[in-house]
């Protein structure tokens, strides 16, 4: 069914300042086949489909082959060329034109445009699909599904030999992924070949023809479906190797503090019921889109819940706005600690008093200076942040030095609730463990901590207790040492049952 | 036919045949000849130059230099036309698009190659090019525009010649933002700017000839100007460029980019020149008019916008399990 | 030289220099320049669009912009005349002025904070619905015959010095403390430079964003109060000159278009520099049309200058409206 090898990708790695990102990692795709790219999150797959289309280069040594010519993509035109497509998460279309104009934009750059052709063109596209769809119709009136159809009959039109697509089931429903699997089975027959990250493995195993598993950085293996079970599968992808040091041997748990019952809002998460402890680390895993920050910031402030209740230390409150969250001591370590964690035009002390400058103001109601060079020269030396001059810019400190103040700004509100999400993501193995190191300690102070990961490892080796989140649900929870880990990590992908 | 009547053009179109209808009830002679005729006619200059603002729109960008800019072309074209041996309808025009060119152009060149916020730019080049004119000429005005400029503005067999410029111009931009590659990169940087690099469309290219565009039919609003009044006044015209952005913006134009017609526009104009007409027929004094402008676009917009955010925030969700 | 460089900012010191410019081409130009006379009828010129450009430097910090503040002023202006003909006494007009500065600063806040429309866009509009606010109240004329008892604001002199000299520094003073000292005025700052991590670490960005608005308006409020007692009229139009110098100047004066950092004393600065060149030009015989030449001219220059150092840096490729 499938045709001969016409791209290889061999010694392909990425090196990114502090984190290698891919190690010697290869990849060969056979004309019209299907083929399936799994990993965690962080193996490497949208770093690998994006050297693939051109949008990022490679380390020296990394090798691209089309038809066995060795080719370098300088651009995303240049994989264009070689008939490589990338269908992005965000689709990259225009809402306000039509579904022919969206195919079609940008072939002719020359004064008037030709309507005929356009609409040709595009109709052509849509019939390779098999589909019926107006051509006419303004994009934003159609449903993601259709929408992701659009792009799709974009990328084919410009006479692929490859599709990449990433997660393309996401947003569908149940009959919209049906749809799009006989769509895929249409372009096999056309002989171009699809490349797919998903990390729905009864998909996978419907429509691939064979897998390639990278798991932190590393290459895996490739192996054709037939020869697979789930089990093996999910063993490739998180089979144990790089043990983290096991810290959670000892638990500080101790009396609840936090009780949550019934939490839901539309599109986000729905029925999230569960309990913190004192003292307790409590992991909140599940992959990508499951809707664990969404809950997590619901408890912050940033994504008040339609219904449910929380209780804190058995009184009822409700967190409506940010203020109200810190003025419960709940403090909130944002994923992305360039972006939302940090002012990085502000100096390192103003970043860390920001939150408590209310608690640190003089008789005459002003910003006590004196005190905020202390606090922050107080955390400067209890988080080794280095260099230590408290009036650099946030933005001249080094990445891990950069995460490191981001924590040292909530730990100075002194929360008895911590929420992190991705602790150690993007941060060099160093710091990892001064971090996994960090919140120990703050749990053996009584510390409350929900963690959110999506590194096993890191779950395993911190965590008191686990919970599980799939497509906006709590599908399992269960302690993490005495636990099933296998069965956890089976339910994040597969949910319940 | 549903898709027609879902567009936000038919709804101010409706509006204003609303609003007409009950003027002419109000006042029969708002229907007359000669008082539509002056309505439109007074209409033409802001009507060119929503038109130009129009496109700007579309792209996201702004341009309150558009007044400055057609009171520069019509102050040079005035003092030209007195004094120039050489100067005919014929070099006259080309002098207006000439003029017109240039401001454009340098308002173009500044905001695509600086990435400066336009509204900083042309805020910036309303008052020097307000400033040229106003230092040259003292404030004074500049009276008896010859009367081969004035023809220009007549009305010949019953049809007033600005009402026919207005309708080219017309007729040239929506050509252009319906069937050039530039009009549709134009939808395309308004409507996702990063799919449109995606794409291959030159974004500054783009933004540069926008602002040059809008520069051109401000030198030709500039012209006809002169020829309506007959005079030139450099101080005056002034908070016109408010005018023409209302006039997009009610017409259809979304001020956060991406949508927007010249149809819409039209109306857009016409509506505003009806509301001024009416308040003048319902004795209501001419200074009720920017309050209610105001009002329209402060509604408009926030329609808009709130409509926007709404479309956005239901992208943000994800679809939820039904059974645990 | 290197210890002057680490202390003040290339743009400090290029201000600092324009302005030294500037002072000596007055000096030179004409010997009344420097008489105590015409500084003090200087400073009595930008008290006006002096307190204007503060205000707008509070909101721009925030990486708004208000550009109803001239017709706010028209407004407020319109308000106190009306009031102070009609027999109220000077506190209630006041009152009642401040009142409709706050109006106009929440309803720009409301349209920029909870609606949120793009400043620009939403102030474009609210200054046109001032403006005709003002034109409704007052009918398009001039209100003139304000009482004797309102002259003080604009007229009187506390040891020799013009009391809206005072009210400028004054207020210059209370804000830039409040800017520096303040938990709010570092609250401002944040939100100018990132207002998602602003927004993460608690700040209650609505409520600042309120503040500021309502902040500029009613310094708006003041400056056309201090113009009506001034010349004893009250105009709709009062202010609208003002907007397009006091933008230039507080750009010109350091702080950047984007927000997020800037201050008074800078502002104040660039405020002196234009009315410096007003002053000259006057002195000199030179038009007034040249004024608004050279305003924008400053701005375009200032702004692509400014931007030219920023892409040399960073490189940085972004639009916004």
């Amino acid at each position: 069914m499938a045709g001969k090898v016409f791209l290889q990708m061999e010694n392909i790695s990425m090196t990114f300042p502090g984190i290698k990102a891919l190690n010697n990692v290869r990849l060969d795709v056979r004309e019209g086949e299907v083929h399936a790219l799994m990993g965690e999150n962080g193996a490497g797959k949208s770093t690998l489909i994006k050297i693939l289309s051109g949008v990022q280069k490679p380390d020296v040594g990394s090798k691209i082959l089309v038809d066995g010519k060795e080719v370098e993509f300088s651009g995303v035109s240049d994989s264009i060329k070689h008939g490589i497509n990338a269908i992005h998460q965000d689709l990259s279309l225009f809402p306000n034109l039509s579904v022919a104009e969206n195919i079609y934009l940008g072939r002719s750059k020359n004064g008037k445009v030709n309507w005929k052709e356009c609409t040709k063109i595009a109709e052509e596209a849509i019939e390779v699909l098999g589909i019926t769809m107006d051509v006419q119709e303004q994009l934003s009136n159609l449903s993601i599904a259709k929408q992701q159809l659009v792009a799709i009959a974009r990328a084919i039109s410009f006479k692929s030999r490859l599709l990449i697509m990433d997660e393309p089931t996401a947003t569908l429903s149940f009959s919209e992924v049906r749809m799009l699997y006989s769509i895929i089975e249409k372009l096999k027959k056309q002989n171009i070949a699809i490349l797919f990250i998903s990390h729905k493995l009864d998909e996978v195993f419907e429509v691939s023809d064979r897998v390639t598993v990278l798991k932190d950085g590393e290459y895996v293996g490739c192996k054709d479906i037939k020869e697979l079970d789930e089990n093996r599968l999910v063993q490739m992808m998180v089979g144990r190797s790089v043990a983290y040091k096991a810290l959670n041997d000892v638990s500080y748990a101790g009396n609840k503090i936090l009780e949550v019952k019934n939490l839901s809002k539309r599109g986000n998460f729905k029925d999230i019921s569960f309990a913190l402890h004192k003292g307790e680390i409590l992991a909140l895993t599940g992959l990508v889109g499951a809707g664990r920050s969404e809950t997590v910031k619901a408890l912050f402030g940033l994504n008040p819940p339609d219904s449910g209740e929380i209780y804190l230390n058995g009184k009822k409150i409700d967190i409506k706005n940010v203020s109200q969250a810190i003025h419960n001591k709940i403090a909130f370590i944002p994923e992305d600690r360039h972006e939302e964690g940090l002012i990085l035009a502000m100096s390192m002390k103003d970043n860390i008093t920001l939150p408590i400058l209310k608690r640190i103001l003089t008789p005459l109601r002003f910003i006590n200076r004196k005190e905020v060079d202390k606090s922050a020269e107080n955390y400067v030396e209890k988080l080794s942040i280095r260099p230590s001059q408290i009036n650099k810019l946030a933005r001249n400190f080094s990445g891990g030095n950069q995460q490191k103040i981001a924590v040292a700004k909530w730990l100075i509100t002194k929360p008895d609730i911590l929420i992190i999400d991705e602790p150690t993501h993007g941060v060099d193995i160093a710091s990892k463990t001064e971090i996994h190191k960090l919140l120990k300690e703050l749990a053996k102070e009584g510390m409350a901590i929900i963690m959110v990961s999506s590194e096993w490892q890191e779950v395993f080796a911190l965590s008191d207790r686990v919970l599980v989140m799939r497509h906006g649900r709590i599908v399992h929870e269960d302690n993490t040492a005495t636990g099933n880990q296998d069965l956890m990590m089976e339910k994040a992908i597969l949910g319940g049952n | 036919m549903k898709k027609i009547l879902e567009k936000r053009e038919t709804g101010v179109f409706l509006i204003l045949l609303l609003l007409c209808f009950g003027l002419s009830l109000y006042s029969p002679s708002f229907l007359s000849y000669t008082n539509i005729k002056n309505v439109l006619v007074n209409s033409v200059p802001v009507g060119i130059m929503a038109a130009g603002m129009t496109i700007v729109l579309i792209t996201a960008g702004i341009d309150v230099s558009v007044a400055s800019q057609m009171m520069f072309s019509a102050t040079w074209l005035a003092i030209f036309s007195q004094n120039s041996p050489i100067a005919n309808p014929v070099t006259v025009l080309i002098l207006a698009l000439v003029l017109g060119a240039i401001t454009g152009a340098i308002n173009g060149f500044l905001i695509a190659a600086f990435s400066i916020p336009p509204i900083i730019i042309t805020l910036g080049t309303a008052s020097i090019y307000r400033g040229i004119i106003l230092v040259y000429t003292n404030g004074r005005w500049i009276m008896n525009i010859p009367k081969w400029f004035t023809a220009l503005g007549k009305t010949y067999y019953n049809i007033p010649l600005p009402i026919i410029y207005a309708l080219i111009i017309f007729m040239i931009t929506a050509w252009i933002l319906k069937h050039t590659y530039f009009g549709r990169s134009v939808y395309a940087v308004g409507g996702n700017e990063n799919a449109a690099r995606y794409v291959g469309v030159n974004i500054k290219k783009t933004i540069f000839l926008t602002y040059f565009y809008s520069g051109l039919l401000c030198g030709f609003a500039g012209f006809v100007l002169d020829a309506i009044l007959g005079n030139c006044q450099p101080s005056g015209s002034n908070g016109w460029e408010m005018n023409a952005i209302a006039a997009a913006v009610i017409g259809g134009t979304n001020i956060l980019g991406g949508s927007g017609s010249v149809i819409g526009t039209v109306i857009g104009v016409a509506m505003m020149g009806v509301i001024e007409n009416g308040l003048v027929v319902a004795h209501i004094p001419t200074y009720w008019q920017k309050l209610v402008y105001g009002l329209i676009i402060i509604a408009t917009v926030t329609f808009d916008v709130l409509r926007r955010n709404y479309a956005d925030s239901k992208k943000q969700m994800i679809e939820i399990d039904q059974e645990a | 030289m290197e210890k002057l460089r680490k202390r003040f900012t290339l743009h400090e010191m290029v201000l600092a220099g324009a302005f030294l410019l500037i002072f000596l081409i007055g000096a030179c130009s004409n010997e009344n320049f420097l008489s105590i006379r015409n500084i003090l009828s200087l400073f009595q010129q930008m008290s006006e669009m002096g307190i204007m450009a503060m205000g707008l430097t509070i909101v721009i910090i925030t990486g708004g912009m208000d550009l109803s503040a001239g017709t706010t002023m028209g407004l407020c202006a319109v308000t106190s005349g009306l009031c102070l003909t009609k027999g109220l006494g000077v506190v209630p007009s006041l009152i009642i002025s401040l009142g409709v500065a706050v109006l106009c600063g929440a309803m720009n806040a409301v349209l920029v904070a909870i609606i949120r429309i793009p400043p620009m866009i939403a102030t474009l509009g609210t200054q046109m619905f001032f403006l005709g606010a003002a034109l409704v109240l007052s009918k398009g004329n001039s209100i003139s015959g304000i009482p004797e008892s309102f002259y003080f604001l604009g007229q009187a002199k506390i040891f020799g010095m013009p009391l809206q000299m005072l009210l400028l520094f004054g207020l210059a003073i209370f804000l830039m403390i409040m800017l520096r000292n303040t938990v709010t005025g570092q609250h401002i700052y944040a939100i100018g430079n990132n207002m998602k991590a602003a927004l993460f670490s608690g700040i209650r960005t609505k409520h600042v964003l309120f503040y500021s608005y309502i902040m500029c308006s009613v310094m708006c409020c003041i400056a056309g109060n201090i113009q009506v007692s001034r010349v004893a009229t009250a105009r709709a139009d009062m202010g609208s000159a003002f907007l397009m110098t006091c933008i230039s100047a507080v750009v010109l004066g350091g702080t950047s278009i984007n927000g997020g950092n800037g201050g008074i004393v800078g502002t104040v600065v660039g405020i002196m520099i234009f009315a410096m060149i007003g002053n000259i030009m006057n002195l000199v015989g030179i038009s007034s049309f040249w004024q608004q030449l050279a305003t924008g001219s400053i701005l375009v220059l200032v702004v692509v200058f400014n931007r030219m150092i920023e892409m040399q840096k960073y490189k940085v490729k972004s639009r916004k409206v």
